[in-house]
């Protein structure tokens, strides 16, 4: 559908699309976990062409091109099933950008451009869930202030397995001092005193623990200010909110849902249509959900609100669709690897990860309504 | 990148939308939308269509503005509940002609759209002009005997009485398209307005020592009611743009597709987000929600009355599965 | 109305209870789900303890064996037990005075016609086929079916290619009504099986969320949560009631059809609210939610799940459309 972008925009996607054909059964979507290096090889495909860096302001070796882009390139992705955006070129990046020193941004941006290292994103801790500002690891400046001493636990990081980088959020003043006492660190996976531990997940693929014992990391991994996290990660948050959930995905597990139903003839009975048009409304709300999220961005508003919408109806159509297909596919929708299966187990973790569902209506009930809970 | 992608309110929306809602408060609109009862406010309809209202997206009215300017009129005749046949009116000046288009765009004529088969017309006993929605199109009809006035929920003058339908009018596809973009404005507008006032009502009622809003068990069905009505009316608003950008395209085959398949989305959205979002706010109103003078009967009774509304949902239903690629 | 267990009852349960306490439970259905195995020592001590013919006087009329044995289903179901044990306790005895030696999977022809995983396959001496009219007893030799890959808390197996139990269909078909007889129990033991599941997983979510703390506070203390837990409780409640209804009426059809066709229907909620709102934790499988969770998605799979059991419940009470 061509609603809202320009002939310029238009080129872009198909010369992503044309990109992409090379990469139609990578599965990195779904199932990174077990596809790193063949992911890892399309980012840097990606980085010949710059995309990496597409938004990115040229000074800093980029494209300068805006979120329009960035979501063009993003949903492409998601809709081909090739992979999920990675962290070190947006959140990373756009923050060393923002506030790194120029040795910061000369150490790091050229790296993260060419595909060359690849973070984790170490926010959440055993106790620090949805209450992220209540985290426990700790940051201790040596006496004489070269070094920070990094220890205790993080949880739930995606593909740390595999990462190059950890980009650590970690607490540098009082443990009451919630959100105004934390610093953002980046920390060799490989440094002494970091260990990765699996955890392995339902849907076939592992999130990870990262233990930190005694590590050290040098004042110049320190990004921003000590204890000014909490507006950092926020505003990295807010650079991201159009690519997070990108309606391609969706259009596409309908699209899957759809190929299975006519391959089994079973698109004819009366309950099964009701259901589907449903979803294909829903799956039309989401995508234009996605749309003004990023009309939002372009316009330079503030688009938590927005954001929080798209992505309970995302993340729920995204579920209902897998529930169809579980509920329609009979026993051979229980088959480790069948289509059905995975299109199932991928929407699981969708209303948890990037904040929980409650957490969301929590967004839309204070900011919106101007009620409490 | 062209204006389309823009979901923020136009000035000129934000204009007739204004105008529409000054017009409500002086004419004590929802006063009336509470007292229908089976008779029906027609000068309150003549003078609204006198503001010029209908005659955005209609063809030969091009200054009067696109599907825009109606999308954000539907929008506030539902804040207000306002009673009448809005989105048939305009579904209907898209086919109409001649002198009958001329006396229902001045709001002398009343239209009654109702679905192939039905013998329930909305607005029967007072309209001047029958269509029917059908699979193939809109179709004019005559009404064999005067309709037998039908007590209805939302207190709307329906009749009953067989049609006798003629063939299909030029423009339908388009007046079909309209039809369900006013229409799920009007929802999404009536459904906005009580999401708001439901708020307001939560945000100062206390029990248990603090305010209503501050339960969760009453804020997240509340901003569950908020997401339907943005999904709904971000919908509505898509289909609205799409239609004004292709609507001159007369080359291409279909120039309205790409709005058909937005708008049938946009209805059912609405529909179903206003249905839940009657039910969620009845029940966060509690006792006052039940009362005929309450602050929401009218309200959720209109909900459920155009919810109701032809064309029926096998129309909407067949244009989204073939978009999604299930065959019959 | 009497919803109180009677002595007996009371102590089949807390006897099979103090038998699962020692043989089964969470850690251990993990370890076999990981081998795709069925826990044969499980069997052997509900064999030797007698359960597996706790319902051997079923063909009486009279007799309340249907609900001792669903008793005991619910219970091993509750103990996350890697045993056919609604087949072996529940169905064969309805279809059959004789002992049937188990593991006891059920099919339908079609399952076998268009192989299709089938719980409990790989492992079983004897498999039930229902067929329209018919049902049948085989006894597939071993190699006839193959495991499976599932992620989905049973050991699955599908016809191998090649292989064939194509009924015999003289000796081996079960007589007049066995089909209807086999469609029932299965059935019922479908929703037993949901019952004992949902408990557990539902019991697992509320210790959990009991100490789980985030904002200064206990998450079971915010509104949005409890809310949804106690609607929960109640729809497995409901099920229970409905089920155990069902059994006590020796699986009498509309109680079957409406038992099942709710419990599997609230099982599928009781999936999506337990894992939402136990966290991230919930996906791991290090957190033993997952052992009941995902069965009651597999569940829902079998015997047309609750499409099938909605349209048994109207065919029941107001008869063919
Ligand atoms: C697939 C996946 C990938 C992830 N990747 C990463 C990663 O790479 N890096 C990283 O740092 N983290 C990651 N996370 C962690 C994620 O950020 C957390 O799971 C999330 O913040 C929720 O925390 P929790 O899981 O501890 O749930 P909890 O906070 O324990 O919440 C449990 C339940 O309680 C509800 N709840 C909590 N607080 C409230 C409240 N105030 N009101 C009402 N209900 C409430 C929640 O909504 C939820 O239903 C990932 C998670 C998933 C599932």
């Amino acid at each position: 559908m061509n609603y809202g972008f320009n002939s310029e925009e238009l080129a872009f996607r198909d010369e992503v699309r044309e990109f992409l054909a090379d990469y139609a059964d990578l599965d990195g979507f779904y199932c990174q976990g077990h596809r790193w290096p063949e992911v890892r090889s399309m980012f840097s495909a990606m980085a010949q062409k710059n995309w990496l860096a597409l938004t990115w302001p040229t000074e800093f070796g980029g494209l300068g091109k805006g979120p329009v882009h960035e979501y063009i390139l993003w949903n492409e992705v998601a809709y081909a099933r090739a992979a999920r955006n990675p962290l070190a070129a947006g959140i990373v990046a756009k923050s060393i950008i923002r506030y790194g020193t120029a040795a910061q941004r000369a150490t790091w941006l050229e790296r993260i451009r060419t595909g060359d290292i690849h973070f984790s994103l170490c926010y959440s801790e055993p106790e620090a869930g949805s209450d992220l500002a209540g985290l426990r690891l700790k940051a201790t400046l040596s006496d004489d202030g070269t070094c920070y001493e990094l220890n205790g636990q993080k949880c739930w990081q995606s593909y740390a397995q595999d990462m190059d980088f950890l980009w650590v959020l970690a607490r540098t003043g009082t443990q009451d001092s919630r959100g105004r006492g934390l610093s953002l660190f980046i920390c060799d996976k490989a440094a002494n005193g970091v260990r990765v531990a699996p955890l392995p997940t339902l849907d076939g693929d592992q999130l990870n623990e990262v233990f930190f014992d005694g590590v050290r990391v040098s004042v110049e991994q320190r990004i921003g200010d000590e204890n000014g996290a909490w507006s950092i990660i926020g505003e990295a948050l807010a650079d991201e909110r159009h690519i997070q959930f990108p309606p391609g995905r969706v259009r596409r597990d309908l699209e899957d849902l759809v190929a299975w139903l006519n391959d089994h003839d079973l698109g004819h009975d009366p309950m099964v249509r009701e259901r589907m048009a449903d979803l294909a409304a829903r799956v039309l709300e989401t995508e234009m959900l996605g749309r003004k999220v990023l009309a939002t961005m372009v316009a330079g508003g503030n688009a938590t609100v927005d954001a929080a919408m798209n992505k309970i109806i995302h993340t729920t159509v995204c579920q209902d669709i897998a529930r169809a297909v579980l509920d329609l596919g009979g026993p051979e929708a229980l088959v480790t690897g069948n289509r059905p299966e995975l299109i199932w187990r991928q929407s699981l973790t969708e209303t948890i990860g990037g904040g929980t569902s409650e957490i969301m209506r929590s967004v839309v009930s204070r900011q919106l309504l101007g009620l409490g809970g | 990148m062209t204006g389309s992608l823009d979901f923020a309110t136009s000035e000129e929306q934000q204009a007739v939308a204004g105008a529409v809602a000054r017009f409500c408060e002086t004419h004590a609109v929802e006063r009336a939308a509470r007292d229908t009862e089976g008779d029906f406010p027609l000068e309150l309809w003549r003078a609204l269509a006198a503001m010029g209202i209908f005659a955005p997206a209609a063809p030969g009215y091009e200054d009067a503005g696109g599907a825009l300017e109606l999308q954000a009129i539907c929008a506030t005749l539902g804040e207000y509940a306002f009673p009448g046949p809005v989105a048939a009116t305009y579904a209907a000046l898209q086919v109409l002609t001649g002198v009958t288009r001329e006396q229902v765009m001045a709001g002398d004529a009343l239209v009654s759209l109702s679905g192939a088969g039905d013998t329930l017309l909305p607005y029967g006993t007072v309209a001047g002009v029958f269509l029917i929605a059908g699979d193939d199109g809109i179709h004019h009809a005559e009404p064999a005997s005067a309709p037998a006035a039908v007590r209805t929920l939302g207190g709307e003058a329906w009749g009953r009485a067989a049609l006798t339908a003629s063939g299909v009018l030029k423009n339908s596809a388009r007046g079909l398209v309209i039809g369900d973009i006013a229409r799920s404005a009007y929802l999404t507008g009536i459904a906005a307005r009580l999401v708001r006032e439901t708020s307001e009502h939560a945000a100062t009622r206390k029990q248990f020592g603090k305010t209503l809003g501050e339960f969760q068990a009453v804020s997240h069905p509340l901003a569950d009611c908020a997401i339907a009505v943005a999904a709904a009316n971000t919908l509505a608003h898509a289909a609205a743009a799409a239609f004004d950008a292709r609507a001159a395209d007369d080359l291409s085959p279909d120039p309205i597709a790409a709005a058909r398949r937005l708008a049938a989305g946009a209805i059912n959205s609405a529909r179903r987000g206003a249905l839940a979002t009657a039910y969620a706010c009845h029940q966060v109103y509690g006792g006052i929600g039940m009362t005929l003078e309450g602050p929401a009967f009218h309200l959720t009774r209109r909900i459920r009355q155009v919810a109701s509304e032809a064309p029926a949902r096998s129309r909407e239903q067949s244009i989204l599965l073939a978009d999604a690629g299930l065959g019959n | 109305m009497d919803f109180d267990l009677n002595e007996d009852q009371q102590a089949v349960l807390e006897s099979v209870e103090r038998l699962l306490a020692q043989h089964a439970g969470p850690a251990r259905a993990v370890a076999l789900n990981r081998a795709g195995d069925y826990d044969h020592d499980l069997h052997a001590a509900l064999e030797a303890a007698g359960f597996n013919q706790i319902a051997r006087d079923l063909a009486r009329d009279d007799t309340l064996a249907g609900l001792e044995a669903a008793l005991t289903v619910e219970a091993i179901a509750r103990s996350g037990g890697v045993v056919a044990a609604a087949a072996q306790m529940l169905v064969a005895p309805a279809l059959c005075e004789r002992t049937i030696e188990g593991p006891v999977a059920i099919c339908t022809v079609g399952e076998l016609t268009q192989p299709t995983p089938v719980r409990f396959a790989a492992h079983a001496r004897s498999l039930l086929v229902l067929d329209d009219g018919d049902a049948y007893l085989v006894s597939p030799a071993p190699g006839t079916f193959e495991p499976v890959r599932t992620s989905f808390g049973y050991p699955m197996g599908r016809l191998s290619e090649g292989a064939s139990v194509e009924p015999d269909r003289e000796g081996q078909a079960l007589g007049a009504g066995a089909a209807d007889t086999l469609r029932n129990w299965w059935r019922l033991g479908l929703a037993v099986e949901a019952v004992g599941t949902m408990d557990a997983a539902l019991g697992h979510t509320v210790e959990y969320l009991r100490q789980r703390r985030q904002f200064g506070r206990t998450i079971g203390s915010f509104q949005a949560v409890q809310h949804r837990l106690s609607l929960c409780a109640i729809e497995v409640e409901a099920s229970r009631w409905l089920t155990r209804e069902a059994a006590f009426h020796n699986a009498q059809p509309e109680a079957v059809a409406a038992a099942a066709a709710y419990a599997l229907q609230a099982a599928d909620t009781l999936f999506t609210e337990t894992h939402q709102l136990s966290g991230a934790i919930g996906f791991t499988c290090e957190f033993d939610l997952h052992v009941w969770s995902m069965r009651l998605l597999a569940l829902r799979q079998e015997l047309g799940g609750v499409g099938a059991a909605r349209r048994a419940l109207v065919e029941a009470r107001w008869g063919a459309a």
